[in-house]
Formats: C-alpha cells, sequence, structure tokens
C-alpha cells in the first residue's frame, strides 16, 4: 500500500475527512430515516420529491466516481473525441427526461423498472432484462467500491482494504437507516459540494494553466489526441453515448427515482440535471490533457484527473478533491444500493415468496437486501482484481440491448414480448462479440444497433395491441397476463 | 513530478523500496486483464540494480490499435525516481511508480527507454533494450461506418422518444378536453 509521504493527503487528514463524512451521512440517515414510515416512504420517498432534490439526486447520482476518473482517462486514452464521448453520457439524463413523465403515468404506484417488464412484455422478458439490471447494479456497486479504496488511497494513503470497507459500510449504514429519504437527502447536500469543488478546480487549473501550451505539447507529443480522425476515438463517440442511454433507460436508479419524485417534476428535473452534468466531464477530461503539458507522470489513467487537480491545487486542493471524490461514491453507491434493495424485493422476494406482502414485511426484506448487497460488493471488491474501465464497460453491450425494448415498451403498442426478449438476447450476444473482437469502445453501439434491428424485425412481423392502461392496474390485479 | 513535490526524497533505501513494492501491489493488479504481469522476487530486482540495467516487465513489443499502451519494467533497488523517454529523448513520464502510460501516438514503430535514478538524483540503470510500441490504428473506413451507424441509432432514437412524448401529450389534452366537454 501506499505511505503517508508518497501521497497527495496525509493519512491523517484523510482520516479525519472520513470520519467526517462518515458521521455526517450516517446521522442524516437515521434523521430522515424517522420520516421514512411506509414502505412507499422508504423505497420512492413518499412519491413526493420536487424539483431541486429532483434535480440534485439526478446530477449527484451520474457523477460517480467514474466520472471523476474515467473522464481523464478518456481524454488521455482518446483525445477530444474521447472527452466529448464522456460528455455525451449527459444526453441520457436528456432523453430519459420525457420518458419518467411517461413511466410516472403508465404507473403512478409502481417501484421498478423490471416490474414495468413484467407488466408490459410478462416473463419472456423480464427474465432476461431482470438478469442484467442485477448484473449491471452489483457490477456498477463493486466498481463503485473499489474505486473508493483505490481513490482513497491514492489520495491520502489510506490502505485500499480500509478505505473500500468504510465507503461501503457508511452507505450501507445510512441507506438502510433512511431509504430514499436519505438517499435523496445527502444526494442534495453531495452534489451542491462536487459542482462547488469541481467549480473551484476549474478556476484553479483555468488560472494556472496556459491551454496555447496544453495544445502545444499534445500537438507535439500526443498528436493523436488532437486528431479528428482518430480511428478508436470516432467509434467510441456513439458508443459511449448508447452506453449512457442504455445505463439510464434500463437502470432501476433511474427508474426509482422517476417514481419518487411529484407528477410533472421528473422531466424538468432530469433535463436540468443533464444540463448540469454536461459540463463535468469535460472539466474532468481537461485535468488528463494538463498532465502531460505539467510533466506529471501518469501511471495509471484513471488516477489522472485527481493527482492533476491536487497537485495544481496543492493541500487545499488535495482536501478537495478528497471529499469530492467521497461524496461522489457516496452518492452512487447509496442509490445503487435503495434501487438495488427495491429490485430484490419486489422482483424475487414478493413473487416468489409472497403474493401480497404488506408494508413491514417488504420494509424488513429491503433491510435485508441492502446489508447483502453491501456485503457482497465489499467481499468482491476486496481482492481489487480489473481495471475499473474493464469491469463497467463489460456491462455496456448488456444495457445498450435493452434500449429499444424499453422505448418500444413506453410508446409502441405494437411492441411485444418476443420481439423485446430477441432484442435483449441478440443485441448482448453481438455487443459483447464485438467487445472481444474489436474493443469496449464499440460493444455498446454494436449490442444497440443489433437490438434495434431485431426488434424491429420481430414487431412488424408478430405484433400484438398492448393496452397501456393495464399497467397503473397492475399492482392491484396482480401480474396476469397483461399483454394480448 | 507530484510526487517528487510531496516528498518522495526519502533518502532511507527500505523506505523506498517498501515505498515501490507498495505501488506495485497497488497499480499491477489493475492491468491483470490488460497486460498480463509475471510474478517476480525481489532477486530479480536486485540482480538487474547490480548490472545497471532495467528489465522490461514483458520482453515482447506491445501492438496498439488505439495509440496508447503502459510500459511496465522492474524495479531497481535504490531507484526512487525513473524516467521514460522516447527514441528522440523527449521525457513522456517520470515518477516514482515502474509503470508508465503513453498515449495519442500516430501509426509506427515507437521506441521507449527507462532510466532510474536514486535519492542524490544520480542514474543508477537503464534498459538495454527499448520497448517497441507497434502502433496500427484501426481503418478509417471501418471508424466511419460504425460513427455513421451510431449516428443514424441515436438519431432514430431521438425521433422515437419526441414523437412518442409528442403524441402522449396530444392524447392527454385530448382526453382532458373530452373530460371538459
Amino acid at each position: 500500500m501506499m505511505e503517508g509521504d508518497t501521497t497527495i493527503l496525509s493519512p491523517e487528514a484523510g482520516y479525519g475527512l472520513l470520519a467526517f463524512f462518515s458521521i455526517l451521512w450516517v446521522s442524516l440517515g437515521l434523521w430522515w430515516g424517522k420520516r421514512a414510515k411506509s414502505y412507499d416512504g422508504y423505497a420512492v420517498a413518499g412519491r413526493n420529491v420536487g424539483l431541486a432534490l429532483g434535480t440534485a439526486t439526478a446530477v449527484a447520482t451520474w457523477i460517480t466516481s467514474n466520472t471523476t476518473m474515467l473522464a481523464p482517462q478518456f481524454a488521455l486514452q482518446l483525445g477530444i473525441w474521447g472527452m466529448l464521448a464522456y460528455s455525451t453520457a449527459s444526453f441520457g439524463l436528456f432523453a430519459f427526461a420525457p420518458m419518467s413523465g411517461r413511466i410516472r403515468q403508465l404507473m403512478p404506484t409502481g417501484y421498478t423498472a423490471v416490474e414495468f417488464v413484467r407488466g408490459r412484455y410478462g416473463k419472456l422478458a423480464e427474465v432476461p432484462f431482470l438478469l442484467i439490471s442485477l448484473f449491471y447494479a452489483v457490477t456498477w456497486l463493486i466498481s463503485m467500491s473499489m474505486a473508493g479504496g483505490k481513490l482513497l488511497n491514492v489520495l491520502s494513503g489510506i490502505p485500499y482494504e480500509v478505505g473500500m470497507s468504510v465507503v461501503v459500510i457508511v452507505c450501507v449504514l445510512y441507506t438502510l437507516f433512511g431509504g430514499m429519504f436519505a438517499v435523496i437527502g445527502t444526494d442534495f447536500i453531495q452534489s451542491l459540494i462536487i459542482l462547488a469543488g469541481l467549480v473551484l478546480v476549474v478556476f484553479a487549473v483555468l488560472w494556472q494553466i496556459d491551454i496555447a501550451d496544453v495544445h502545444e505539447n499534445l500537438r507535439l507529443e500526443r498528436p493523436m489526441l488532437l486528431s479528428i480522425l482518430f480511428p478508436a476515438a470516432l467509434m467510441s463517440l456513439f458508443n459511449n453515448m448508447l452506453f449512457g442511454f442504455g445505463e439510464i433507460f434500463h437502470s432501476n436508479v433511474w427508474w426509482s427515482r422517476a417514481f419518487a419524485m411529484r407528477e410533472g417534476v421528473g422531466p424538468k428535473a432530469y433535463a436540468l440535471g443533464g444540463l448540469l452534468w454536461l459540463p463535468v466531464p469535460i472539466v474532468a477530461g481537461f485535468l488528463g490533457f494538463a498532465a502531460p503539458a505539467l510533466g506529471i507522470g501518469i501511471s495509471q489513467p484513471d488516477t489522472a484527473g485527481p493527482l492533476v487537480a491536487a497537485t495544481l491545487l496543492g493541500t487545499g486542493g488535495a482536501l478537495l478533491v478528497f471529499v469530492v471524490v467521497f461524496c461522489s461514491l457516496a452518492s452512487s453507491i447509496d442509490s445503487l444500493l435503495a434501487a438495488t434493495s427495491d429490485l430484490i424485493v419486489n422482483d424475487i422476494v414478493e413473487p416468489l415468496f409472497f403474493k401480497e406482502a404488506d408494508d413491514r414485511r417488504k420494509r424488513f426484506w429491503a433491510s435485508i437486501s441492502i446489508v447483502v448487497l453491501g456485503l457482497l460488493a465489499w467481499g468482491v471488491a476486496l481482492p481489487n482484481i480489473g481495471t475499473l474501465a474493464t469491469v463497467l464497460f463489460f456491462a455496456g453491450p448488456l444495457v445498450g440491448s435493452c434500449i429499444w425494448p424499453i422505448l418500444g415498451g413506453l410508446y409502441w403498442r405494437k411492441a411485444s414480448p418476443l420481439a423485446a426478449a430477441s432484442a435483449m438476447a441478440f443485441g448482448s450476444v453481438a455487443g459483447l462479440w464485438a467487445y472481444f473482437a474489436i474493443g469496449w469502445f464499440v460493444a455498446s453501439l454494436v449490442g444497440a444497433t443489433v437490438s434495434g434491428f431485431v426488434f424491429a424485425a420481430v414487431t412488424l412481423v408478430a405484433p400484438i395491441d398492448f393496452d397501456f392502461s393495464s399497467l397503473a392496474r397492475m399492482r392491484a390485479s396482480d401480474d396476469a397476463n397483461h399483454y394480448q | 513530478m507530484p510526487f517528487s513535490r510531496i516528498g518522495i526524497s526519502s533518502r532511507n533505501e527500505r523506505a523506498v523500496w517498501t515505498h515501490l513494492c507498495c505501488a506495485c501491489c497497488l497499480f499491477l493488479p489493475f492491468f491483470v486483464q490488460a497486460l498480463p504481469v509475471v510474478a517476480q522476487g525481489p532477486q530479480v530486482a536486485s540482480a538487474s540494480a547490480a548490472q545497471g540495467t532495467i528489465a522490461w516487465e514483458e520482453d515482447a513489443s506491445i501492438v496498439s490499435r488505439e495509440g496508447y499502451a503502459s510500459l511496465i519494467w522492474r524495479p531497481v533497488d535504490g531507484a526512487i525516481d525513473y524516467s521514460v523517454r522516447d527514441q528522440r529523448d523527449v521525457e513522456v513520464y517520470q515518477g516514482p511508480f515502474t509503470q508508465a502510460f503513453v498515449s495519442g501516438l500516430p501509426d509506427g514503430e515507437h521506441a521507449f527507454a527507462v532510466i532510474a535514478f536514486d535519492a542524490s538524483g544520480s542514474e543508477i540503470a537503464r534498459t538495454s533494450q527499448p520497448k517497441i510500441v507497434a502502433v496500427d490504428h484501426w481503418p478509417l473506413l471501418q471508424s466511419l461506418v460504425l460513427f455513421g451507424i451510431g449516428l443514424v441509432v441515436s438519431v432514430a432514437m431521438t425521433v422515437v422518444i419526441v414523437r412518442g412524448a409528442t403524441s402522449v401529450k396530444r392524447q392527454q389534452m385530448n382526453s382532458r378536453s373530452e373530460v371538459m366537454e
């Protein structure tokens, strides 16, 4: 492990900050937890979240530690196109804005994305969708936990195992106590800290770096990073955009927020969240470009952003980076824990073991799920295996193949269960093939494209006539066949 | 030089060795899938240092289709700083870790050498053979075709969402006006 004298912040300062924010988040979780009197309160914050909290939670959840680590990595690996490619993930929030209104309208008492797929397409599509959702959620959770351990270690020398364990335990505790109220409440504070921190970093970096120098250094030493015809980067642009679409469209993290927001709030909150998020990867990506010009030796491209920011800003900057990183980690991990526990309770435990579970029982199982997910993430993250990008992008083709089944399911009456299931299956297989045959930077693109063709073809050949109003009646009438 | 600024200037060799080992423990596992790493013992590094040469972690050249690569070499006893230089003798990395990331390379063969320095800044070892990174970017036509496909899929998706949202809004307005009537 790294020691204090090789890091940008002393371990003592790191432990101090870690302790302060751990106590703050857990206390807030306990306080907000008092408001969660019913399962609706615990799982979807009483379905009454307003615009400010809704926007903040969208921004905070989407600014993950991957944003601060992978955006500079993209810039360093794939240049200008790579930086832009990462920022296109905000388009997913823009695209989901109108969809969130539609989701709220179709399922006013819904909880999860899988519930929608079950009601819209039946078991045939529910099973692959549930598997993909769980795989993605667990992969993201593990990658966030690993990122927590690595970043705290790189920044302050706190041993990987200790940092990772603290991040996971704190997030599990406050999500466990406060449910969605705590998740959205802490997201609000975390988003303010993250955005304020990033604005400060931008000004400090622009104050100290001459953009012309950065450009000149790249032109001479790393010319492909500025090339408009950089082949891998060109391929990655829409791949990343579609990965973002797939992540947001299918993930219960975003659906649970759509259910939690007051009627009419979702579209505005997601659009505003996208606008606030858009510049973040560009700022973070610029830090990646600045590294070579500043003579900062990069061993690991995913640590370039925090290293550059902390190096330029000294101890104050290192403290800032540490806090921003911890907030961005917590805001994503808590969301994943809450949303995935909803999924486990409503789509696995309740349908399999209870016909209609009451509030008390659902709340109990939600708590168990949060603890089990935390333990799973901790156990898998502990050996610290695999690169961040590799782990995360493996899910890319799978989520890319869910885009069209979700879109078609929300807006097209004719979309059939067979179309949705085959689109997910063929899209996933083709995307995974592209992942191994070409690279991660085309996997989601291939997955989404093949899935789209299959979905359209099967819908044309075997259409159905779905009654959208049946989705609203789903909870009352159990899970009968809603498609004809 | 972030790590020089923040004080890796310890002159205690044992502490330096600990730093290097810890850095390797931390960073090398990240690249298990990208660049398989061969296990090594400390005696290998000592032998290298005694000969004044630095051994690459793997002897083979690196082939890259994306123009980036990670160069990994074995630690040298007594070294606290490494410098990686390309064939023009331009420094592309300086730092305490035994790994450097280079990117933005155009098509062609690129050679890199590593030099190790001790606490006093004196050169104590260097690689005897350069590491060759052979860059052969993906065909531009393939990239442009995939770029075009991505554009078409994204536009199609946007059209579906906009049309869907518009039609839902229209239906809601119609049903509202029916209720009012």
